[in-house]
C-alpha cells in the first residue's frame, strides 16, 4: 500500500472512497466521493449510516435534490474545481444546508476570492484547499482573509483561517494537517482504481514513520522536515504543510498569512480585555 | 435561550451564559470583527463546567483548559469526527440559530452541550 507502512490500526483509518468501490470497504468508515448525487443516494441506501462519515460531491453542475432526504445529517463537501467560474453553481445547492452540514471546498486559484464570498452569503463554510499559493494569490488570501475577519455579516468560517485564529487566540495551535483533513494518522484516500494512498498533497509519499506514531512524530519524522521548517516560528500551527509537495516553496508568503492571524488574535485578546465587566 | 431554560441551569452555567452573552454584545458594538470570528472565539470550545471531560460515540476525549477553551487529546481529527463548526451556532441576520443537527453520534460528540449559551 503507497504511503504507508504495517498497518495494525488499519480499523482506525477513514477510508475516503469513489461510490463505485463502497462494496470493497464494508465495515470501514468511508467518506464516498461521486459526481452524481443520485449515484451516491441510491448505491448506499443499504449501507449502515454509521459506517459512512461524510460524502463529497466532485461536480457542482448536478443537481444535489436526491441528497436532500438522503442520510439526513451526514455532512456533505461542495468539491469547487475552477472557483472563478463555478460560483454561480452553488446557489443550486443551497437547499442542502436544510439537511446536511455542507461546506465548500475552494482551490485557491485565480478568482476565489469571488467564490468565497458568494459561498459564505449563502452561508456554506467554507474549506480553502491552499496548494502551495505564488505571491498573487497570497494577495488575495490577504484580502479574502480579511473579509472573514471583519466583515460583520460573515457568519460561517473560512478554513484555514478560522482554526489557525483560534490555535493562536487560545494559544493551542493545531496543525494545519489537522485542520485541513489532512492528518496521516487517520485519514486514506482510495483512487478510482482501489490503490490507497496517505491524503491530499501527501498522495504517493512513502512514509517511514510508524502506524501508530502521533501526529508530532509525523511532522517531526517526515511532515516539517525541511530546511526551513527548522527554528520556524509558525511550526506549530503549521507542521511544514506548505513544503508539500514541492519541498523547496518558501514559505515567505504564507508566514505573512500566519503573523496576520497571529496579529487579529492579539487584537481579539485586546478588545476582550477591554469589555466591561 | 428562553427564560424558563435559564432558570432550569444550575447556577454557574446561569452565570456563563450571561458573561459569554455580554462578551459577544460588546465584540458586536465595535463593529470591527465577523460574527464567525465572535462566535468561534466565544463559542467554540466551551466546555460547560461540571460536564464529563469524556466525549462519547467513539469522538475522541475533550480537555479543558481552564481558560474557557477547550481541545481533543485523543483523535480522530477531521472534521468527519469532532464538534466543529457545523454543530455550532451561527447567525441567521437577526439572532444567533443554533442548528437542530440529527445527534449522529459520530459528529456530535455526548459531551458537547451547544444548546443554550448562543440564544
Amino acid at each position: 500500500m503507497a504511503g504507508t507502512t504495517a498497518d495494525p490500526s488499519m480499523n482506525e483509518f477513514i477510508y475516503e472512497v469513489p461510490v463505485e468501490r463502497v462494496a470493497a470497504h464494508q465495515g470501514q468508515r468511508l467518506i464516498i466521493r461521486a459526481c452524481e448525487p443520485a449515484a451516491l443516494a441510491t448505491a448506499l441506501t443499504g449501507e449502515p449510516p454509521e459506517q459512512i462519515v461524510g460524502a463529497r460531491l466532485l461536480s457542482l453542475d448536478t443537481d444535489s435534490e436526491p441528497l436532500n432526504t438522503w442520510a439526513p445529517g451526514l455532512p456533505v463537501d461542495l468539491v469547487m474545481t475552477d472557483p472563478d467560474t463555478e460560483f454561480p453553481l452553488l446557489y443550486r445547492h443551497v437547499e442542502l444546508l436544510d439537511h446536511h452540514p455542507t461546506r465548500v471546498i475552494i482551490p485557491v486559484r485565480p478568482g476565489f476570492a469571488k467564490a468565497v464570498k458568494v459561498a459564505i452569503s449563502l452561508n456554506f463554510a467554507v474549506w480553502l484547499e491552499p496548494g502551495q499559493p505564488e505571491p498573487a494569490l497570497i494577495e488575495e488570501l490577504v484580502e479574502v482573509m480579511a473579509f472573514y475577519l471583519r466583515q460583520p455579516t460573515v457568519a460561517q468560517p473560512v478554513e484555514f483561517f478560522h482554526s489557525v485564529l483560534l490555535g493562536f487566540y487560545h494559544d493551542d495551535p493545531i496543525p494545519l494537517w489537522v485542520v485541513l483533513d489532512t492528518d496521516p494518522r487517520y485519514l486514506r484516500v482510495v483512487d478510482d482504481d482501489g490503490a490507497e494512498s496517505l491524503p491530499g498533497r501527501l498522495a504517493g509519499v512513502v512514509a517511514t514513520v510508524a502506524a501508530n506514531a502521533d501526529l508530532g512524530e509525523w511532522i517531526a519524522r517526515l511532515l516539517a522536515t525541511a530546511d526551513e521548517c527548522q527554528g520556524c516560528e509558525f511550526l506549530a500551527g503549521c507542521g511544514g504543510y506548505f513544503k508539500w509537495p514541492r519541498r523547496d516553496y518558501p514559505c515567505v508568503g504564507v508566514k505573512h498569512l500566519f503573523g496576520l492571524l497571529r496579529e487579529a488574535a492579539a487584537e481579539l485578546r485586546r478588545d476582550l480585555g477591554s469589555a466591561p465587566s | 435561550m428562553s427564560e424558563k431554560q435559564s432558570e432550569s441551569l444550575p447556577g454557574d452555567l446561569v452565570a456563563m451564559d450571561i458573561e459569554v452573552r455580554e462578551r459577544r454584545e460588546f465584540l458586536l458594538s465595535l463593529s470591527k470583527w465577523s460574527k464567525a470570528v465572535i462566535g468561534g472565539v466565544l463559542l467554540g470550545g466551551a466546555l460547560v463546567p461540571g460536564q464529563d471531560a469524556k466525549a462519547q460515540g467513539g469522538a475522541g476525549v475533550w480537555y479543558n483548559s481552564g481558560r474557557g477553551w477547550g481541545g481533543w487529546v485523543e483523535g480522530p481529527w477531521n472534521w468527519y469526527n469532532r464538534p466543529r463548526w457545523y454543530n455550532r451556532p451561527y447567525w441567521r441576520g437577526y439572532d444567533w440559530y443554533d442548528r437542530p443537527w440529527y445527534n449522529r453520534p459520530w459528529y456530535n460528540g455526548g459531551g458537547w452541550y451547544n444548546g443554550w449559551y448562543n440564544r
